[in-house]
C-alpha cells in the first residue's frame, strides 16, 4: 500500500468508524447548514435581490427534478425526457388546488404529489415491458403531449398563462400557508422570501429520503435494472413491479420541484415547461454524474446556476467581441455545446469522474481499518445453506423430468432429464448448440417450458418468473459476470440477499432502527460470503477492476447470499488460467461439503472430471450419455459428439439438387 | 508469401481467452485448428479477421503487418472469413449476397470471378436458388453460398469457422469437397477451425490443437488422427 | 373532402421530413434530433445564394442539397457514431439534441426570428384538387414525398450502394467481414437523408418563409410519421404521415386545433406501446 495514501486512509479508517446512524445525521447537518448559507443574503437584509432568491429557489426545485430522474434513468437506465412534463403537471396541479380548489397548502402538497405518482405509474404500466430506445421515445411524446395541452387549454390559461387577470382575475396564485402562517414569495425586492424556507425544508427532506432510498436494498435492486432486466429478475426482483414503483416517485419527485415553481413564481407561462427544459434536467444528472448518488444534485445546481447567472452571458458578449458580431451562441447553443462536451469528456459526471479518480487511488484494504464489526466466532458457513446436511441422503434438491423447449422450428430441449441432491456436483457438458445454456435457462426461469416438470426441492417451478424461482431457492452466475462494474465487491454481494427484491421502497426511504440493524447485519453477511470465495481483501476494490478470475468468485459470492439450495454455474471456467481454475474447483468442493446442490455447465473437461460427482451430456437437446465422469468421458457417442465419427457414410450429393 | 499468426493473444472484456498463438498458413494449404468448444477457436478466428483487436503479438500478411487494420481493411487486403452460423443476409438474395462478397476484391478480383463460376458449376443447387431470400434457405444451402460469397471476395487466405456447424454428417462432407474444390481453384491459404477433429483432419494437411486458449499440439494430420492426445485435449486425461 | 386533403398535403411534407429519420435508423439504427434545424441550415443557405444569378433556381436547390448532405455524412462521423457503440448505447440522441441547440440558437442569434421570403424554389399558385383548393406548393411537397420515396425505394433495391445498405442494416459486423466499411455506409446514409431533409427545408421555407423556427414545429409531425410507419421501412413514411395528418386534421376540424394534435399524439402513444416497430416495420427479434 502506498505510504503517500496512508494519510488519506486514516482519514478513511475515522470515517468508517462513524456508524452509519452517525454518517446519515452528518448527512442531514450537512444539508441544512448548506441551506443556511444560501438564506444568509436573504436574512441579513443585503443581497435580498429577487433574481438571487429566485435563484436559490429554483436550484432546489431542479436538484429535486435530478434526483428524482437519476433513480429511473441513472440507476434503472430507462433514459426519460418527460421528467419536465411532471414538474409542469406538479406545478399547474398545485397552482389549480390552489386557486380554484382553494385547498390549504398542507393538503394540496401531498395531493399533487400523488397525481404526479399516479401519471408515473400510468405511464409506467403500459410502457415498462419496452426495450430502452422505445421507453425514451414515448417520454418524448409524452413531455411533446404535455406541453401542448398546457399552451392551448383554456381553462389553465393557455398562452396567457395561470393564473391570468382576464379569467381569473388575478395573476397570481394565493400564498402558501401553513397552519396560520404564510410564506411569502420573492416578488418584492429588499424583503426576505419566507417560502425559501418551505422550499428548502422540503428539499432537505426529499433528499433524505432520496439518500436512503439509493444506498438500500432497493436502489441496489434498481441498479441491478439497469444492468439488465434478466439479471435483476434473477436477483430476486419483480422488475415489471419495480420499474412502475420506481417511475412514480420519480415523477412525485419532478411533480414536487414543480410545486416549488409554483411557489416561488406563483405564476406559470406554457413556454417554461417545454422540452428543452426535460432535457436540462436530464443535462443536469449527466453532468453531475449519472447513477451516482448526489451528482444530480450538484448538476442541478450547476445547471441552474449556469442558466440564470451572467455567466454565460459573459460567454456570449466574449464571442460578440472577438469572434463575429452576428454568429455567436448564447443561452441555450452553449448549454447544447456543454453536452455533448460532457458526453465527450465527462461521461461520468463531475461527480463520478471524482469519485472514480478517488477510487482508484485510495484503495482501501479491509484488513488495514477497523472493519464494521466481524462476529467473535466466525460464522459457520451452513448457517447459510439451507440444507441440514444430516437429512442430505434422502432429499432430492432439483428434479427435472422430461423438460422440452422448441425456438420456432428448433428443438434445444428434447426431454431432458436430471436429478440433483444435497452436497452434490452434476456436471453437463456437449458440444456448442446443445442445448446446455438452454437448459440452465430453462430451470433458472429466464425460458418456460413448452413441456417436462422441473420441481426444486419438491415445489414446482417450471415456468414461473426468475425471481419467482430465486425466492424458492436458485441462484446461478452467468456466462458472463454481470456485476456492478463501479461499486466495490462488497456492494455487488449485497446485491445478492433477498432484501433486493423484497424490501419496499417506504421502508427504505424512511430508514426506521430495524433497517439500520439489517444494514449492519447484511454488512456482516457479506464480508463473512466474501471470506468465504477468497476475497475478503477486495471488499473495497471496484468490482470493474478486478481480475477475470476474482470476478467470477465474486459472482459466485454473491449467488450465495440468497442462500441458495441450488447453484447453477454457467462455464465458470471460461477465461481462467490453470491456477484460477483449481482454485474454482477448490471453492466448488468445499461448497458441496456444505451440502448445497450445483448444476456446472462445462467445457473444461479436466474440472469436470475433477469435481463433477456425475455428468450428462447433451447433444442438440437430448440426452445421450450419464454416469460418473470418466464413464460419460469414455463413452463412444460422446466422443463422437466432440470427435466426429471415424467412418462417415458417402454423402448424399447436394449436386443433385436435393433437400439439404 | 504466407499469413502468419505471431504470438498473439486475445480475449473479450478482462478476459484473456487465447495466448501466445503462434501458427502459419502457406497458399493453397488447408490449416486446421481443433479443440473443444470454449477452447478459443472462435476468439482466435476473430482475432485474425480483425474483428476483435488482440492484446499483443502481430498478424502478418505477406509480409506486411496487419493487427492494427479493421475487419473491413482485412477482407480487402485479402483475409476473409466465413463466420460461425454462416451470417448470410437473410433478406437479400443469394445473388445479392454473392454480389456483396464482391466488394472486398475490388482491385484484386479478376480471377475471382472465374472461381466463382466453377464453383456454380459444380454444385448447380446455388444457380437452382438464385433469385431467392438467403433467409429461405436450409442450413447446407447457406452454407455453400456462403462459401461461394467467401471465394467472390478473391480471398489470399479464407478462415472457416466451424462450417460443419449444424449440418448432418452427409452434409458436412458435400460442405468439405466444396471447401477442397476451393483450395485446389483459388490457392487460398485455408484455415479450418472445427470442432469435429475427425473430418477436419481428413481434409487438412497440417493441424493444431487449441485447448484452453494454448496450442498445445501441433503436426501433419495425419498423425493427429491417430493420436490419442488430441482425445485427451478434447474431453480430458483419462482417470 | 376539405380535411382529407389538407390533411394528406399535411402529411406529405411529414412523411418528406421523416425519411430523414428512416434512412438513417435503418442503416445505423441511430437517428439525427437536430434534423428540424438542418431544413433551417438549408433554407438559410439557399437565401444567402439566392443572389447567385449565374446559377438557375434548380441549380441552387441542388447545391444546398449538395452542402446539406456533407454537413450531414460528417455529423454522423463526428456527433453520431462515437456515441453509439452497442446496441444499449442511447447518448447519440443527447448529443444530437446539443447540435439542434446549438443550430437553431445561432441562427436566431445571427439571422433574428423574423421570416425572410425565399423568392425562389416555390409555386405561388393555388390550384384545386378534387373540389379543393390547395396552394400548389402543399401539393408539390406531398408529389415530391411520393417521389422520393420511391426513388429512395429503387436505389436501395437496384444499385450496388442500396444493396450496400441493406446488407449494413441487417448486420454490420458480417457487412465488415465484406470489407463495406459501415462507418463509411452510415455517412452516405447520413448524407442523404439530410439531402432530403435539405429538399423538405428548401421547399418548405418557398411556401413560408425562411426563419430559425422553420424545422421545429415540424420535428413531431415527421417524427409521428415516421413511428406510425415504422422507422425500418421506406415506405413508413408515407403511410404515417397519411395517418397522422389525416387524424390531426379531422379532430381539429372538429374539436379544435389542440384535440387535433392530441389525438395525433395518442395514436403515436399507441403505437409505441402495441406495435413498437410501426405499421411496416420489421419485427424485432428480442434474442435472450
Amino acid at each position: 500500500m502506498n505510504t503517500r495514501f496512508l494519510g488519506a486512509t486514516k482519514i478513511l479508517a475515522r470515517w468508517s468508524d462513524v456508524s452509519p446512524q452517525r454518517r446519515d445525521g452528518l448527512f442531514v447537518i450537512a444539508l441544512a447548514l448548506v441551506c443556511f448559507l444560501a438564506l444568509t443574503p436573504g436574512l441579513s437584509g443585503e443581497g435580498t435581490s429577487i433574481p438571487h432568491m429566485q435563484l436559490i429557489g429554483l436550484m432546489a426545485a431542479m436538484v429535486v427534478a435530478a434526483v428524482g430522474l437519476n433513480l429511473v434513468s441513472g440507476f434503472a437506465g430507462l433514459i426519460s425526457l418527460g421528467q419536465g412534463a411532471m414538474y409542469a403537471v406538479g406545478a399547474y396541479v398545485f397552482g389549480y388546488l390552489s386557486l380554484k380548489g382553494e385547498l390549504p397548502t398542507l393538503l394540496a402538497v401531498p395531493i399533487t404529489l400523488i397525481v404526479c405518482a399516479v401519471v408515473g405509474v400510468v405511464v409506467a404500466l403500459g410502457t415498462a415491458r419496452l426495450r430502452g430506445p422505445q421507453f425514451t421515445m414515448i417520454t418524448l411524446v409524452l413531455a411533446v403531449l404535455v406541453h401542448k395541452v398546457l399552451v392551448e387549454w383554456p381553462e389553465l390559461g393557455a398562452a396567457s398563462g395561470y393564473p391570468n387577470t382576464l379569467q381569473h382575475q388575478t395573476g397570481l396564485l394565493p400564498e402558501a400557508t401553513v397552519l396560520g402562517f404564510s410564506f411569502v414569495p420573492p416578488l418584492f425586492g429588499g424583503e426576505f422570501a419566507s417560502v425559501l424556507v418551505l422550499v428548502l425544508v422540503l428539499t432537505v427532506v426529499a433528499l433524505v429520503l432520496y439518500r436512503n432510498l439509493s444506498l438500500s436494498s432497493w436502489g441496489r435492486s434498481l441498479r441491478a435494472v439497469g444492468e439488465s432486466d434478466m439479471l435483476a429478475s434473477h436477483l430476486g426482483v419483480h422488475v415489471f413491479q419495480r420499474k412502475v414503483a420506481a417511475l412514480g416517485i420519480t415523477s412525485a419527485l419532478g411533480g414536487l420541484g414543480g410545486i416549488f415553481y409554483a411557489l416561488l413564481f406563483a405564476h406559470l407561462q406554457p413556454e417554461s415547461f417545454d422540452v428543452f427544459f426535460s432535457i436540462t434536467i436530464l443535462l443536469a444528472v449527466i453532468l453531475g454524474g449519472s447513477g451516482t448518488v448526489i451528482g444530480p444534485a450538484v448538476g442541478a445546481v450547476i445547471v441552474v446556476w449556469l442558466e440564470r447567472s451572467e455567466v454565460l452571458d459573459g460567454v456570449t458578449e466574449l464571442q460578440r467581441q472577438y469572434l463575429s458580431d452576428q454568429w455567436y451562441l448564447s443561452t441555450p447553443g452553449i448549454i447544447g455545446l456543454i453536452l455533448i462536451a460532457a458526453l465527450f469528456i465527462l461521461p461520468r459526471g463531475v461527480v463520478g469522474t471524482i469519485s472514480d479518480f478517488a477510487a482508484k487511488r485510495t484503495r482501501r484494504n479491509l484488513t488495514q481499518l477497523t472493519a464494521p464489526p466481524l462476529p467473535t466466532e466466525p460464522l459457520s458457513p451452513s448457517s447459510f445453506l439451507a440444507v441440514n446436511v444430516d437429512e442430505a441422503e434422502t432429499r432430492t434438491l432439483l428434479e427435472v423430468a422430461g423438460a422440452t423447449k422448441h425456438f420456432g422450428g428448433l428443438l434445444a430441449v428434447n426431454r431432458v432429464d436430471l436429478r440433483v441432491g444435497p452436497g452434490s456436483i452434476h456436471g453437463v457438458i456437449g458440444p456448442n448448440g446443445a442445448g446446455k445454456s438452454s437448459l440452465a435457462n430453462l430451470v433458472s426461469g429466464a425460458y418456460r417450458p413448452d413441456s417436462g416438470s422441473i420441481l426444486l426441492d419438491g415445489v414446482d417451478i417450471a415456468g414461473r418468473r426468475p425471481d419467482q424461482i430465486a425466492r424458492k431457492g436458485l441462484a446461478r452466475t452467468f456466462q458472463t459476470p454481470q456485476l456492478f462494474s463501479s461499486a466495490t465487491a462488497l456492494e455487488n454481494v449485497k446485491a445478492g440477499f433477498a432484501d433486493t427484491g423484497q424490501l419496499s421502497w417506504w421502508r427504505a426511504a424512511l430508514k426506521p432502527r430495524a433497517q439500520y440493524r439489517r444494514e449492519v447485519e447484511l454488512e456482516r453477511m457479506a464480508t463473512a460470503l466474501l471470506r468465504r470465495v477468497g476475497l475478503l481483501d477486495e471488499a473495497y476494490v471496484l468490482a470493474g477492476s478486478l481480475a477475470y478470475g476474482k470476478a467470477r468468485a465474486l459472482e459466485i459470492a454473491r449467488a450465495l447470499a440468497s442462500q441458495p439450495k441450488v447453484l447453477i454455474l454457467d462455464e465458470p471456467a471460461a477465461g481462467l488460467n490453470s491456477t484460477e481454475v483449481m482454485e474454482l474447483g477448490r471453492l466448488l468442493t468445499d461448497l458441496r461439503a456444505d451440502g448445497l446442490g450445483m448444476i456446472l455447465v462445462e467445457h473444461h473437461m479436466d474440472l469436470i472430471s475433477t469435481v463433477a460427482d456425475e455428468v450428462t451430456c447433451l447433444a442438440q437437446g437430448t440426452v445421450i450419455a450419464h454416469g460418473t465422469a470418466s464413464d460419460v468421458l469414455s463413452d463412444e457417442s460422446v466422443m463422437a459428439v466432440y470427435l466426429g465419427a471415424a467412418d462417415s457414410p458417402p454423402a448424399e450429393s447436394l449436386t443433385e439438387g436435393s433437400q439439404g | 508469401m504466407s499469413l502468419i499468426v505471431e504470438d498473439v493473444s486475445s480475449g473479450y472484456g478482462r478476459a484473456t481467452v487465447i495466448e501466445s498463438i503462434n501458427v502459419e498458413l502457406a497458399p493453397g494449404r488447408i490449416s486446421a485448428v481443433i479443440g473443444s468448444n470454449g477452447a478459443g477457436k472462435s476468439t482466435l478466428a476473430r482475432t485474425v479477421c480483425g474483428l476483435l483487436t488482440c492484446r499483443s503479438g502481430s498478424i502478418i500478411l505477406d509480409g506486411k503487418p496487419v493487427q492494427k487494420l479493421s475487419a473491413a481493411q482485412r477482407a480487402r487486403a485479402g483475409i476473409v472469413m466465413v463466420p460461425e452460423g454462416r451470417r448470410l443476409f437473410a433478406k437479400l438474395t443469394v445473388a445479392e449476397n454473392i454480389r456483396m462478397g464482391s466488394y472486398a476484391a475490388a482491385g484484386r478480383g479478376k480471377a475471382s470471378t472465374q472461381h466463382v463460376e466453377t464453383l456454380l458449376d459444380a454444385f448447380p443447387i446455388i444457380r437452382d436458388r438464385w433469385s431467392q431470400r438467403a433467409g429461405h434457405l436450409s442450413g447446407g444451402e447457406q452454407q455453400m453460398v456462403a462459401l461461394t460469397r467467401a471465394v467472390a471476395s478473391a480471398p489470399k487466405y479464407l478462415l472457416l469457422d466451424e462450417p460443419s456447424l449444424g449440418l448432418s454428417p452427409k452434409l458436412t462432407q458435400e460442405v468439405f469437397r466444396l471447401i477442397q474444390l476451393i483450395a485446389d481453384e483459388t490457392n487460398a491459404g485455408i484455415f479450418l477451425i472445427e470442432q469435429m477433429a475427425d473430418d477436419a483432419l481428413g481434409l487438412a494437411q497440417h493441424a493444431n490443437v487449441l485447448e484452453q486458449g494454448l496450442i498445445t499440439i501441433s503436426g501433419p494430420a495425419d498423425e493427429l488422427r491417430t493420436s490419442p492426445d488430441v482425445r485427451a485435449a478434447y474431453l480430458g486425461k483419462i482417470h | 373532402m376539405e380535411i382529407v386533403v389538407s390533411g394528406l398535403a399535411a402529411g406529405g411534407l411529414f412523411a418528406l421530413v421523416a425519411q430523414g429519420f428512416v434512412l438513417t435508423f435503418l442503416t445505423t439504427n441511430t437517428l439525427n434530433f437536430a434534423l428540424g434545424e438542418f431544413m433551417v441550415v438549408a433554407a438559410f443557405l439557399a437565401l444567402a445564394i439566392s443572389s447567385w444569378g449565374w446559377l438557375p433556381s434548380a441549380g441552387k436547390i441542388v447545391f444546398v442539397i449538395a452542402v446539406v448532405g456533407v454537413l450531414g455524412a460528417w455529423t454522423y462521423r463526428l456527433i453520431v457514431l462515437p456515441f453509439s457503440s452497442g446496441h444499449n448505447d442511447t447518448r447519440w440522441l443527447l448529443s444530437t439534441v446539443g447540435l439542434s441547440f446549438i443550430i437553431i440558437n445561432m441562427t436566431t442569434n445571427g439571422e433574428g426570428v423574423l421570416r425572410q421570403p425565399l423568392n425562389y424554389g416555390g409555386m405561388d399558385e393555388v390550384v384545386e384538387f378534387l373540389g379543393v383548393r390547395l396552394p400548389s406548393q402543399q401539393g408539390l411537397i406531398a408529389v415530391t414525398a411520393v417521389l422520393v420515396t420511391i426513388a429512395l425505394v429503387m436505389v436501395t433495391r437496384m444499385t450496388g450502394l442500396g444493396t450496400r445498405m441493406r446488407a449494413v442494416s441487417e448486420d454490420a459486423e458480417a457487412a465488415s467481414l465484406m470489407g463495406i466499411s459501415s462507418k463509411r455506409i452510415g455517412m452516405i446514409a447520413y448524407g442523404l437523408a439530410m439531402s432530403v431533409v435539405a429538399l423538405a427545408g428548401v421547399l418548405w421555407a418557398a411556401e413560408v418563409g425562411v426563419s430559425p423556427q422553420l424545422g421545429e414545429p415540424l420535428l413531431v409531425g415527421a417524427f409521428a410519421a415516421g413511428i406510425i410507419g415504422g422507422l425500418t421501412s421506406l415506405w413508413g413514411p408515407l403511410l404515417g404521415g397519411g395517418i397522422y395528418g389525416l387524424v390531426t386534421a379531422a379532430v381539429g376540424e372538429s374539436a379544435g386545433v389542440m384535440w387535433g394534435e392530441v389525438s395525433g399524439l395518442l395514436i403515436v402513444l399507441a403505437v409505441l406501446m402495441f406495435r413498437p416497430e410501426g405499421l411496416l416495420g420489421r419485427r424485432v427479434d428480442v434474442k435472450l
